[in-house]
């Protein structure tokens, strides 16, 4: 099964390594350029132009092979390139947001952006990480970079306190998930996800004790706090709201989208959940001695991630409904988000994985916009509540309709990619005939609806009693040249997106 | 005529587009810029109606043209006779609308660029043949319906279009998913043909060979996949338990939303039932076709005995719309030929005397600032307006009779078929309905005798919100004739020669007819 190769050799390891060294050089340039460099404007081209020659440098790679590299510790395959690709724009949009945010002190920013590129690092090791080690480490860096993220306004209480709940969080999910690991550890006697799928494959299911799959789950635990799905997601709206807004903007797109792909691999190719064309073969050819890979051990792994599902989306779709506050209800929507990204795994084939991807990609310009926008009300109205969105229609009309867009998209009406996104998770699970589960996601789309709204109304519907302040004019003419960037894919991909969805198709291609 | 469906459908964004470059202030430009793209459409729908082949039953214009290959999505449009009265009454109405909307003053680009979008959604719906592309345009026009009441409503208008938009997203979220299932059987037990969108080829399966799991229980797919699709058409007819959206829509929106909202929007409704629900799953729609026909006579029955508890103008005319709505539903679940070809006929003489009456309801409001038939204490809001403004009540009188079937005008006509085409079927629902003829007549004459009749006692509102003795009632002014002139000669014309627009749909609705006998 294993036919993939594997490349031990340190300095033909370090070819696939491009994007990360990049993003870990440019995070220790920053560091030393900040010493100097007191614009923000000029260091934030520089890190821009790090960021794209990182997303660049996965280009040459695209051609070789699918191998693992490092003696097998890190993969490089058409998966890990499409995150390779994602990573750096998500993280360059959250420096352009940095560089005009009025809530990074203008001293820090040099700081600033080195985080961030580090914290890329980490993405990138998480989303192509095969050892439990190296998954860990990806986890721990992108962690411990949040931490200090989620703080960075350190004068503020808020900041302070979302970056310790961030920490006892995040410490509390990462050892659950390394004592998980290590129960399989125990029971197979092996490291890497290459290794667990050997294993899965080669000894039959009731072979395998009840504590492997403990393990299992107990590792979920440590994605899930990346993703934030419930019960896991406790930390998210207090660290959103607590956080400078890119921050938080980043937050909610970027460990996601390293989480999922964490989580991807280690169900799919680790465990092996049915989901590539050949284990299909395998499935309808079953023959006598199930290997356990099959039978899913213990654990019926769609109902797994089914109710975890249903349990995400609920979590932070009703919880939102009562919220005040615009970064608070995007936190929660973000878990919902989650919540119907999971629908993806559950339906355990090909269409729901590419679905995913979809979403990622996609869910990322919507957030980053909503965020943004949030950002910019939030600098110049001096809160982000509902009552300083009213009347932005007014005050900012060209604002409020790329909010709408945002907002939409999210919600999921076509024509905007939001409804695409959902459209394709879906397809996957009625595809695996689950009508039920696609019921409770559609009412879930409904009720996120109504908060949602409750954006749009103070935008558009409240009258503005005051005297109209006209905050437009005040808007840097690049934030809106970078806003139209995310709200135009929103509406393009949303009436064309065939291109999109055969990339995330082909990505599908995992090393093994 | 290459693309003309899409000229009609998609011509009016290019007045968006027009719009948008429109300096400030200069609203006369934007609201002749709206005529311009609206007309075009309804003068290329017009047009049609003299290439378009009255005898055959299939789709005519067709445009075909592959959209989103890896879902074999397709972007497929066409009109039978049926949708091409539909095409006909929304390219009508949205041309009226534009007259209907001259008086709005607060953002005038936005509120005109809405409107347009909403006409996209509309001929959108009435012309696509992919389920897909269906779905498409039908969720389109939640957004600017939603901005449309909810920027330029009344009093309560957030409220209003909150409402109106959680009831028909959650219903076209059912329907997405009853869309779904049907694509993914669309490929045959084996999988072998690729799954499909295109209504065409969908309408050719046996739905009833298959079944579905839902929480461990097995349903039949056919019977449960209508409920789904049931429950998305619901919502917008409405039927009576799914209806509460509408007097709040109704009455928070401007008028010429609730023009388009009661003369397009609610057939939309209707239409789906026909197109979808009807064409594709036959068998289950015999199956319910008893529950449609009782729920209809509700409709009817319950949407009158509303409409009599008014005190509200405007929200007396939203529950009589509940109640002629019903009226299709009779007539469409009969499976007689008279039945069918009345209620479509009753969905464009609904378009015509609802928009009418919404539009009077309308001018009424400009000039006393309240819909009060009865005001909070108990004094009449408009007593005896034909004393000082005889053309507006004679205009009312044309919207009433019609609407209360008065032999002559255009609602006698598509009642009368409606029965005839129901009673053999369903004797004693029939009868129960019948008694609906005799309340609409109730409340409407009624509300005849408290508005217009009598002595002139009617109040003005206003601004602190008191009422005060009108003084002379404002005459109608030109852009209030365009609107009501048409519809009224329509009203008229079809009461005394309904054949001509009965040969437009009648090929198609007895097609229909002819699958589920």
């Amino acid at each position: 099964m294993n036919s993939v190769a594997v490349v031990s050799n340190l300095m033909d390891s370090l070819k696939y390594l491009g994007p990360n060294l990049a993003m870990a050089i440019g995070s220790l340039v920053l560091l030393m350029a900040g010493l100097w460099i007191r614009s923000s404007c000029v260091l934030t081209i520089l890190t821009s132009l790090i960021l794209v020659t990182a997303a660049a440098l996965n280009i040459p790679n695209l051609g070789l092979l699918s191998t693992q590299y490092f003696s097998g510790l890190v993969y490089h395959d058409a998966f890990s390139s499409f995150f390779g690709f994602i990573i750096p724009f998500i993280i360059l949009f959250a420096v352009v947001m940095g560089h005009y945010s009025k809530e990074l002190l203008a001293d820090r920013k040099a700081e600033y952006m080195s985080l961030l590129l580090a914290f890329g690092c980490g993405l990138l090791f998480m989303s192509s990480s095969n050892h439990f080690l190296m998954a860990y480490l990806g986890i721990e860096m992108v962690s411990v970079l949040s931490y200090a993220l989620a703080g960075f306004h350190r004068e503020r209480q808020s900041s302070v306190e979302a970056s310790m709940k961030y920490v006892v969080y995040g410490a509390l999910a990462t050892g659950i998930m390394i004592f998980g690991m290590s129960l399989m550890y125990a029971v197979s006697g092996e490291l890497t996800i290459s290794g667990m799928r050997n294993f899965v494959h080669s000894v039959p299911a009731d072979a395998i004790p009840y504590l492997f799959w403990v393990g299992v789950i107990f590792s979920f635990a440590g994605f899930g706090y990346k993703i934030s799905a419930a019960p896991m997601h406790m930390w998210t709206p207090d660290v959103y709201e607590g956080s400078p807004t890119p921050v938080a903007a980043l937050f909610s797109v970027a460990p996601k989208a390293a989480g999922f792909a964490l989580l991807i691999r280690f169900f799919v190719v680790g465990l092996s959940l049915p989901v590539v064309d050949q284990d299909l073969v395998l499935l309808a050819t079953k023959n006598a001695t199930q290997p356990a890979y099959l039978a899913g051990g213990l654990v019926s792994w769609a109902k797994f991630f089914a109710i975890s599902s249903v349990f995400t989306m609920f979590m932070g779709n009703l919880a939102a409904l009562g919220q005040t506050s615009v970064k608070r209800i995007l936190a929660y929507s973000s878990i919902a988000h989650a919540g119907y990204m999971l629908l993806g795994l559950t339906s355990q084939n090909r269409e729901g994985l590419s679905a995913i991807m979809f979403y990622i990609v996609v869910y990322c310009t919507m957030n980053l916009g909503a965020f943004w926008v949030a950002s910019l009300v939030e600098d110049r109205m001096g809160g982000d509540s509902l009552k300083d969105f009213k009347g932005l229609a007014k005050k900012a009309p060209l604002l409020a309709v790329l909010m709408a867009i945002f907002l939409f998209s999210l919600v999921g009406l076509p024509p905007f990619v939001g409804f695409i996104g959902k459209l394709y998770l879906f397809i996957a699970i009625l595809g695996q005939k689950m009508y039920g589960l696609a019921l409770l996601a559609g009412v879930n789309s409904v009720i996120s609806l109504f908060y949602y709204a409750k954006i749009l109304k103070a935008m558009f519907l409240e009258k503005v009693s005051e005297e109209t302040l006209n905050i437009q004019g005040q808007i840097p003419k690049f934030i809106l040249v970078m806003l139209f960037v995310l709200a135009v894919p929103n509406l393009v991909f949303g009436l064309y997106w065939e291109p999109l969805m055969s990339w995330a198709m082909t990505s599908l291609d995992f090393a093994r | 005529m290459n693309c003309v469906l899409s000229w009609i459908t998609f011509f009016p964004l290019l007045g968006i587009l027009a719009i948008l470059f429109v300096p400030k202030g200069k609203d006369d430009i934007v609201k002749w810029i709206s005529v311009g793209v609206t007309l075009v459409p309804l003068l290329l729908a017009i047009k049609l109606t003299t290439l378009f082949n009255y005898s055959v039953g299939g789709f005519q214009f067709v445009e075909k043209a592959l959209w989103i290959p890896s879902l074999n999505v397709e972007f497929h449009m066409g009109i039978d006779g049926m949708s091409f009265l539909m095409v006909l009454l929304a390219t009508l109405l949205s041309f009226l609308c534009i007259f209907a909307s001259w008086n709005i003053k607060k953002q005038v680009k936005g509120y005109f660029s809405m409107f347009l979008l909403l006409h996209v959604g509309m001929l959108g719906v009435f012309c696509a043949l992919d389920f897909f592309l269906f779905y498409v345009f039908w969720e389109v026009m939640l957004l600017p319906m939603y901005f449309l009441v909810g920027i330029w409503g009344g009093e309560r208008k957030e409220y209003a279009a909150i409402k109106f938009f959680l009831y028909t997203l959650f219903g076209s979220v059912l329907m997405l998913v009853g869309l779904l299932a049907l694509y993914f059987y669309s490929t045959g037990p084996n999988g072998l043909s690729p799954a499909t969108f295109d209504l065409a080829q969908l309408s050719k399966i046996n739905w009833s060979q298959y079944t579905l799991n839902f929480f461990g229980m097995t349903l039949p797919f056919d019977k449960a996949v209508w409920v789904l699709l049931f429950m998305g058409f619901a919502v917008k007819v409405p039927i009576v338990p799914f209806h509460t959206w509408l007097p709040w829509a109704h009455v928070q929106a401007p008028t010429a939303v609730s023009v388009i909202l009661a003369g397009v929007l609610l057939k939309m409704g209707i239409y789906g039932f026909l197109r979808i629900n009807y064409w594709l799953l036959p068998q289950a729609t015999q199956y319910f076709a008893t529950t449609l026909a009782v729920m209809g006579v509700i409709n009817i029955v319950y949407g009158a005995l509303c409409a009599m508890a008014q005190k509200d103008l405007k929200k007396l005319v939203a529950y009589s719309s509940v109640s002629h709505m019903g009226y299709c539903l009779l007539g469409m679940a009969v499976f007689t030929a008279a039945g069918m070809q009345g209620a479509i006929l009753q969905m464009f003489n609904h378009g015509l005397s609802a928009a009418m009456m919404f539009m009077l309801v309308g001018i009424l409001y400009d000039r006393l600032h309240h819909r009060a038939i009865v005001t909070t204490d108990g004094k009449l809001g408009f007593g005896g307006i034909a004393q000082k403004s005889p053309i507006i009540t004679a205009a009312w009188m044309v919207a009433v009779f019609s609407s209360l079937g008065l032999p002559g005008l255009n609602g006698f006509i598509s009642e009368a078929m409606v029965f005839l085409g129901a009673f053999p079927v369903y004797k004693t629902l029939t009868s129960v309905a019948a008694l609906g003829i005799l309340l609409t007549a109730a409340y409407l004459l009624w509300m005849v005798q408290r508005v217009f009749l009598g002595p002139y006692v009617a109040l003005h509102k206003d601004e602190s919100g008191h009422y005060h003795p009108a003084g002379e009632i404002p005459p109608i002014r030109w852009n209030e004739w365009v609107v009501l002139i048409p519809l009224a000669v329509l009203c008229l014309w079809i009461g005394l020669f309904p054949q001509p627009l009965i040969n437009i749909f009648k090929v198609s609705s007895n097609m229909i007819t002819e699958t589920l006998r």
